[in-house]
């Protein structure tokens, strides 16, 4: 055997360093999205959440504030969010007291808010089911193509998700009525 | 436990377990035998309303083959009722929303008519051999129970003058007036049981009623000519040995043999009617297919596949087709006439064959199919009554209630009222 | 002799001299005095859509663009896209989510260039109370104009071109000026439809209209982008429906009306895709299709998006 020299043991250690490293953001890269391409189809586009402007991000105003875990009635703010929706429910059942920039599923795991859909989706499986094959809620976009996503928030607010009856457009000008 | 129809059905496909083909050989002969009363009654009247003078002959042996028909039609249905002994109650308590319970009236109507008609037609001959019997003395036994018969006909009445003759002229013609519509009525509503059935993908058309109605003509048509036929050949082969001549009242000269311009008239109504028959079936079909409601997928695989020769081949060419040629080549003869009138027999058959059984031949579900086959060999009361001999019992039953009645009501040789 | 073959000439001559005059006067009215004189013969001599190849086409496109122009006083598109292989569209009704709100209706109006005087909507929506005897559409109401939708008992299905695969007016018209595209849209060629109405005698659910005079709509309400067998304007004398929005859908974007349901009641998509989502509606939901006995086949379907 031949001695190759000092040369070849260090191409060998960054060839190998490099080899690893890509190997490991190949790796890291896939788990990060892996979610999120497995469940909804290749080409699409998921609407951002309508924030109340300036309400984002939470940290804002809440960063230092300690959390009141008590059930109340708020007083200071956000006293116009009237929570009708899940009975018996409150603030915090959803919303991370911890981190105001991040929303709390029931299993502790905290998602961001363009991720809504898993919490909805955490009661409204059914619907959510229909929402990722595109069967649910408005659609736009492309028929074969980059479909456009709205999160469940873009149509129902959360906090109180009836939709309220809207005035009907004109009926058709019936027969008799025309001169 | 016993299912009625497992016999004879065989099932294919998606069919429901409980569906089998309840409605066999006695149904389709029902309709049949009613077509022939009606259209032997049709055939009667064209001569006694219409006074078309050459079928004179043929009106006397259509009228009394027609009420000889008439309690053979009741037949098929006795032997294919399950509680034949309740059969009466469709005559006593009848629902009237239901086609059959249009059957214990139109029936008895009929009935009265055909009856009627025939005692006005045939007063003079009943008066006449009333009396004759009458005056006899040192009567028989047999002579005693004509005598009987004979006065008890003629209902007391014993004028036959010349005005009371010619009533009774006036009288056959309102009755045969009356008649026609009501012999429509009697096989109408038969197609009308078929025809209302909007359960039943095949039945179900407005058309059925009257198809009925122009098919039975055609048959009743058919069987009077082929009778008629038949016994004039008999006649003139008994007349001819020397033995059996006192059998027929007259003798071989005096016979004076099938009259063909009887034959030839007849057969162009006999024409007329089956073109009528013909084109309205015809039209049904063309209906359907060309509309293709969601029935018609099946329709279409039992007219076009699973029927095939029944519908085309034995009912629109041999039993329409082939005696339509047969009627339309020059120079008629009784020969060509007889097999001409037994196909159009076997194309009116299988018309109520397909029409009875095609339609009972799918399933319910539309996607499943029903094979019948008819019991031959009986192996019990049932397969006897529902199977091939239990139909042949109910074809041959008329002639012999014809020959009875030729008994009393003569169809040739006699000098009658009208 | 002579006299008459005298005559006979003078005859003859006469004869010449009506000719003559004749094919002068025909002549005359083909001169093209104006520009739209000039279309008149060029319409009226225009081959059917089939029969024509695409240069053909073409040049009846520019003279319906230039038509239309004049008219319009508005550069109008008419395209001619193709069926795309491989697809027949399918669309989707939630009847659990329609609210009744006729935004669907006049979003079709505006995008297709419907008459707006008199007026013609291609989509209809029937009002039914919830409880009663509906399948028959027998109850329905399309009048409806309540100051809130939804009511309460009531609920609402949307009707138009159900796009039927065995089209009863297909098989009714005379001329075979509405046919069944590869695509499984079933469009009317408004240059050749002669104004019969056999067509709307023929739907089953009443969705095709007719222009019984001039559309009346403004130039500046016109969309120019529009498709020769969809949604180019029409005139006087023709029968006109829905089209799935053949202008949009042939470069892949969704129809006006599922595009302005606010509630997503609408669904669209290619029956012949396994991964769409109108298979996914097709195979897991309740669907069902108007007027299913009748054998027409539509690829309309509605359904109930609770439960499987």
């Amino acid at each position: 055997m031949q001695y190759k020299g000092r040369g070849f043991t260090v191409v060998c250690a960054v060839v190998a360093t490099l080899a690893g490293f890509l190997m490991l953001l190949t790796f890291l890269s896939h788990s990060a999205e892996s979610e999120n391409e497995e469940e909804l189809p290749k080409k699409f586009f998921i609407a951002p959440p309508p924030f109340t402007p300036g309400i984002f991000p939470c940290s804002q105003c809440h960063q230092g504030m300690p959390a009141n875990r008590k059930p109340r009635k708020l007083e200071q703010m956000h006293q116009d969010i009237v929570l009708k929706h899940m009975p018996n429910g409150w603030c915090f059942d959803c919303h991370n007291p911890d981190d105001r920039d991040k929303l709390r599923l029931a299993n502790g795991r905290l998602i961001k808010f363009e991720e809504s859909y898993y919490l909805c989706g955490q009661c409204h499986g059914t619907v959510f089911r229909d929402w990722k094959v595109g069967l649910h809620g408005k659609r736009t976009g492309m028929w074969n193509g980059e479909k456009k996503y709205l999160l469940c928030v873009n149509c129902h607010w959360p906090h109180e998700p009836t939709f309220k009856p809207i005035q009907p457009l004109p009926p058709p000008v019936r027969p008799s009525d025309i001169k | 436990m016993y299912v009625h129809g497992e016999a004879w059905t065989i099932k294919e496909l998606f069919v429901l377990p409980n569906e089998y083909i309840y409605w066999s050989i006695q149904i389709v002969m029902y309709p049949f035998m009613t077509g022939l009363v009606a259209g032997a009654f049709v055939l009667s009247s064209l001569y006694h309303v219409f006074g078309i003078k050459q079928l004179k002959e043929m009106a006397r042996f259509a009228l009394v083959f027609s009420f000889a028909l008439l309690p053979v039609a009741m037949l098929p249905l006795q032997m294919h009722l399950q509680q034949p002994q309740r059969g009466i109650e469709v005559f006593m308590t009848p629902h009237f929303t239901s086609a059959i319970a249009a059957f214990g009236i139109v029936f008895s109507t009929y009935g009265a008519i055909v009856a009627s008609e025939i005692w006005f037609v045939y007063r003079k001959h009943l008066v006449r051999t009333a009396l004759a019997l009458r005056n006899r003395a040192n009567k028989r036994i047999s002579e005693k129970i004509q005598s009987l018969i004979f006065n008890a006909l003629t209902l007391g009445v014993y004028d036959i003058s010349e005005r009371a003759l010619h009533q009774d002229e006036k009288a056959v013609k309102v009755l045969a007036g009356i008649g026609i519509p009501v012999a429509c009525f009697l096989h109408g509503y038969a197609g009308f049981i078929f025809g209302s059935v909007k359960a039943n993908a095949l039945w179900m058309t407005p058309l059925m009623p009257v198809i009925f109605i122009m098919s039975a003509i055609v048959s009743g048509i058919a069987l009077c000519m082929l009778t008629y036929i038949v016994v004039m050949e008999i006649r003139k082969f008994l007349a001819a040995r020397k033995n059996a001549a006192r059998l027929t009242h007259q003798t071989k000269e005096e016979i004076k043999g099938i009259e063909i311009n009887v034959i030839k008239m007849t057969a162009k109504y006999l024409l007329f009617f089956l073109i009528f028959a013909i084109s309205l079936e015809l039209l049904d079909l063309i209906f359907r297919g060309y509309t293709a409601v969601k029935t018609w997928d099946i329709l279409r695989s039992v007219i076009y596949g699973k029927d095939f020769t029944d519908i085309f081949i034995l009912q629109y060419g041999v039993g329409n087709l082939l005696p339509f040629i047969l009627f339309l080549l020059p120079g008629l003869t009784v020969r060509r006439t007889l097999i001409g009138v037994i196909l159009v027999l076997f194309g009116v058959f299988m018309m109520r064959w397909n029409v009875v059984i095609g339609g009972q031949s799918f399933s319910l579900t539309f996607a499943g199919f029903m094979h019948y086959h008819l019991p031959i060999i009986p192996d019990s009361i049932e397969t006897f009554k529902e199977g091939l001999f239990g139909a042949l019992l109910v074809f041959a039953t008329p002639f012999v209630l014809f020959w009875i009645l030729n008994k009393v009501f003569p169809v040739f040789g006699i000098e009658e009222s009208h | 002799m002579k006299r008459e073959k005298k005559n006979r000439r003078e005859l003859s001559l006469g004869r010449r001299t009506f000719l003559k005059g004749a094919a002068l006067g025909l002549a005359a009215t083909a001169l093209p005095f104006n520009k739209a004189d000039a279309s008149f013969w060029e319409a009226f001599f225009q081959k059917r859509f089939h029969e024509m190849n695409d240069a053909e086409k073409k040049q009846v496109i520019e003279r319906l663009e230039r038509e239309a122009e004049q008219k319009y006083k508005k550069a109008i598109k008419i395209g001619n896209e193709k069926a795309i292989p491989g697809v027949l569209f399918g669309y989707g009704l939630d009847l659990s989510r329609c609210i009744g709100c006729r935004r669907c209706v006049y979003a079709c109006v505006e995008e297709n260039n419907q008459s707006k005087d008199p007026q013609i909507h291609w989509i209809t929506v029937l009002r039914f109370r919830k409880g009663e005897k509906w399948v028959d559409l027998e109850g329905s109401e399309k009048y409806y104009n309540p100051p809130m939708v939804p009511e309460k008992d009531y609920f609402y299905m949307p009707v138009q071109c159900q796009q039927c695969e065995n089209p009863p007016c297909v098989r009714a018209c005379p001329t075979q000026a509405t046919w069944k595209e590869p695509d499984g849209i079933v469009v009317v060629d408004y240059n050749w439809c002669i104004g019969c109405r056999y067509c709307m005698a023929a739907c089953p659910y009443g969705a095709r209209h007719f222009n019984w005079s001039e559309p009346g709509r403004k130039p500046e309400e016109i969309n120019p982008n529009t498709h020769y067998l969809g949604n180019r304007p029409r005139f006087r004398g023709v029968v006109e429906k829905c089209t799935f929005c053949i202008q949009r859908t042939r470069n892949g974007r969704y129809p006006a009306c599922v595009e302005a349901c606010p509630v997503g009641a609408r669904k669209f998509g290619n029956l012949l895709d396994p991964a769409s989502e109108m298979r996914y509606l097709i195979e897991h939901k309740r669907v069902f299709r108007l007027k299913e006995e009748l054998n027409t086949n539509p690829k309309f379907y509605y359904f109930f998006a609770y439960g499987r």
